[in-house]
């Protein structure tokens, strides 16, 4: 985190223009008095930052808040409208699949023109090649023309190139989600070599969970404007909420956002707590008239919805840690889930449960009354029925959705929702797959007899 | 003031042309390679082409049309040597033209000097242009026309023919990048460029008035001084004061090709 910083992003703004025509462009470009013939969109609005040599800063933000834009700017492939970037070193940037990547050639002569488009000389380039076609890893393909390469062939390619040519700046835009998880992990396992060896990475990435793994520095831009710099676990949190509420928690990021206030204490988290038996009270009070669940910030309008409708789920709620409807969740806290029952008919044993399942649809863990050896009280038609399943959220970072179901029986589903509700679980430890299981490490010291015997 | 301006941009450019000059190799080679990729014979139809071409509107001009040069060497070496210098030309401004819609790959979202595109397809044609001009050596060594230290001259009028078509190059490059039209229009201009152009047909004919005109055509300096070199055995100096009308049009056409050029590339990525 020492040294001169790499990278120097002074007061950038972009300002696009936007025609009406392809004409009306060319009259612009063309006009000798320099007249007008566009609109104007701000892409940027006065960003600054720097970083320092051997940072990887993850950039997250939702589409068109101008991370590409940004991206592009610092790779010098578009100029900033305003403002002063400065860049110490050599840059690769990765900011499309296909960009600078001619169809026609094969996979080995694209290597070549790469290299030559980036400075090294041949000797150079021959001498990388072998690297660089094991790191790819595209087998018999490597001899073909690069259009016949499935998107993932032609990524793999692209950035084994893009880590061999030797950067001190590697500029990387949302192309690392092509490859397949065995690819992307090896990735990231050279970006720890390039951290060590004091290189710059950064990167746009939708995949919030992977900005406190692999980064030092986390940036949230948000309509041309940088609100966050910082903890990458901070800013992948706030993301969260950006995305599930759909704009600025502004409580908690204005004290962030220019790093001089105070990140909430036990007061505010006593403050929220009690806010938020609030909410619940006024959960529990709300009619039940409607079908609320959609009203949730949470709610995936995608979700699949099925039964007899003798019982239907008519709204739910989460409270993680005083916090109602979050829009990530820290792994390992227990959250509750609040979820609303109207019976349109008399059902002696109701059963409710739960399932959580990733974005894949792999089912991860589900749960239901019964299986709790709980009995939810006899309802009869017109009862309203409020009940609360507390789950200690020990999954692993990532999305995760979650379903709601009441029923007679298991052959007798009165409603069940699907996916109804998209969670985002954040974490700063590392580990690969669906949970997080809490392994504990020891190194045991041989017996001096068992090492002689 | 724009004066020192220009010859600061010239120099800065000759620098980057030299800084990449491998490059400019490289894709000119795979320029080349592209368009005969998949082929059997591959490159060797860069030359069968434009001979079986040659030896066609020979044919035709010679014994169709009965048009024949009173005097001097055989119509067949008049028609090639002239024909030669015209097909780099055409080759060069054409894919010139299309240097930047047909290198989209280095457009998009990648640093990248465009101006050197139009050069890298003026340097594949001159590639294919030198075989066609050792073609034409054999030729004449065959048909007994002695060679001379006059061949050197060629590579003067290369040169002139090159600094030409950079200049319309860009020009052609960037507007056709935002209109495509300008690509069909060359195509249909280059037709009426060949025909005014004396290289099927003996300038001998021509009345002092017309000749006048014809002579206005930059590639009319380029394609006498072809044969001037190779078959007439004519000094340099022969067709002054014509040198100094195609340096100046050649000039205007360079600064105002490297003008419109650089007003319109930031455009490029947008509309690609």
């Amino acid at each position: 985190m020492s040294g001169e910083p790499t990278i120097v992003v002074q007061d950038v703004t972009k300002k696009y223009r936007l025609f009406a025509s392809k004409r009306d462009r060319m009259r612009e470009a063309l006009d000798p008095f320099r007249r007008t013939y566009h609109r104007e969109f701000w892409a940027l609005k006065n960003v600054s930052f720097t970083v320092s040599r051997g940072q990887t800063v993850g950039i997250l933000g939702m589409n068109g808040s101008g991370k590409s834009t940004l991206l592009q700017i610092i790779a010098s492939v578009l100029q900033p409208t305003s403002g002063l970037v400065r860049v110490n070193g050599k840059v690769a940037a990765l900011l499309e699949l296909g960009a600078g990547f001619n169809p026609d050639l094969t996979g080995r002569e694209n290597v070549m023109l790469n290299g030559t488009i980036m400075g090294l000389s041949r000797e150079q380039i021959l001498a990388k090649l072998p690297e660089i076609e094991a790191f790819a890893d595209v087998g018999e393909f490597f001899e073909q023309p690069m259009k016949t390469y499935s998107s993932g062939m032609f990524m793999r390619v692209a950035f084994s190139t893009a880590l061999y040519v030797d950067p001190e700046v590697l500029i990387i835009d949302e192309a690392l989600s092509v490859g397949d998880a065995k690819f992307q992990e090896k990735c990231f396992r050279r970006f720890r070599s390039f951290q060590e060896a004091g290189k710059t990475i950064l990167f746009v990435t939708h995949d919030r969970s992977a900005v406190p793994r692999h980064c030092n520095l986390g940036m949230l831009l948000h309509r041309g404007e940088l609100i966050k710099t910082g903890d990458p676990a901070e800013v992948a949190d706030m993301y969260g909420e950006l995305l599930t509420v759909g704009q600025l928690p502004i409580s908690r990021s204005r004290c962030f956002a220019d790093g001089s206030g105070t990140p909430p204490g036990t007061d505010d988290e006593e403050k929220s707590a009690a806010a938020a038996s609030e909410l619940v009270r006024a959960f529990m009070d709300a009619p039940p008239t409607e079908d609320r669940c959609p009203r949730n910030p949470t709610y995936n309008p995608y979700e699949r919805r099925f039964g007899n409708k003798t019982a239907e789920i008519v709204d739910y709620m989460i409270v993680d840690r005083g916090a109602v409807n979050p829009g990530s969740i820290r792994s390992d806290t227990t959250i509750d889930i609040f979820f609303k029952v109207v019976y349109r008919q008399k059902i002696e044993a109701p059963i409710v449960g739960a399932v959580f399942s990733s974005k894949e649809g792999v089912l991860v863990y589900g749960v239901q009354t019964d299986w709790l050896s709980r009995r939810p009280l006899p309802a009869k038609a017109g009862d309203v029925r409020v009940y609360r399943l507390s789950v200690k959220m020990t999954l692993a970072a990532g999305d995760w959705f979650l379903q709601l179901a009441a029923a007679e029986s298991t052959a007798d589903i009165c409603d069940c929702r699907t996916s109804m509700a998209h969670l985002f679980v954040t974490d700063r430890r590392q580990y690969i797959g669906l949970a997080n299981l809490q392994t504990e490490f020891e190194e045991l010291d041989l017996l001096p007899t068992t090492a002689i015997g | 003031m724009s004066q020192r301006l220009n010859g600061y941009r010239a120099a800065a450019f000759a620098t980057k042309l030299y800084a990449n000059r491998r490059l400019i190799w490289q894709l000119a080679v795979h320029n080349l390679r592209s368009r005969y990729a998949s082929t059997l014979v591959g490159s060797v139809w860069a030359v069968i082409n434009p001979a079986i071409t040659i030896a066609v509107f020979w044919f035709v001009s010679a014994y169709g049309l009965r048009i024949s040069f009173e005097h001097g060497p055989p119509y067949f070496l008049v028609l090639f040597s002239g024909f030669i210098p015209w097909m780099a030309f055409s080759d060069a401004l054409t894919g010139g033209a299309n240097s930047v819609l047909s290198h989209q790959y280095l457009v998009k979202k990648i640093a990248f000097p465009l101006e050197i595109l139009p050069i890298v397809n003026i340097v594949s044609a001159i590639i294919v242009h030198l075989f066609l001009v050792a073609l034409l050596i054999v030729i004449l060594l065959v048909s007994g026309v002695p060679a001379t230290l006059h061949y050197l001259q060629a590579t003067y009028f290369l040169l002139a023919m090159v600094a030409f078509t950079i200049g319309v190059a860009w020009l052609l490059a960037a507007l056709n990048v935002l209109s495509r039209d300008v690509g069909q229009a060359l195509s249909a201009f280059m037709t009426v460029w060949f025909w005014v152009t004396p290289i099927l047909w003996p300038i001998e004919n021509l009345s002092p008035r017309m000749l006048r005109v014809i002579e206005l055509n930059p590639l009319f300096y380029v394609v006498q001084g072809y044969r001037n070199a190779f078959l007439y055995g004519l000094p340099l100096s022969a067709l002054w004061p014509l040198d100094v009308y195609f340096w100046a049009v050649t000039a205007v056409m360079l600064f105002f090709g490297a003008h419109v050029f650089r007003r319109l590339k930031p455009h490029f990525a947008d509309v690609m």
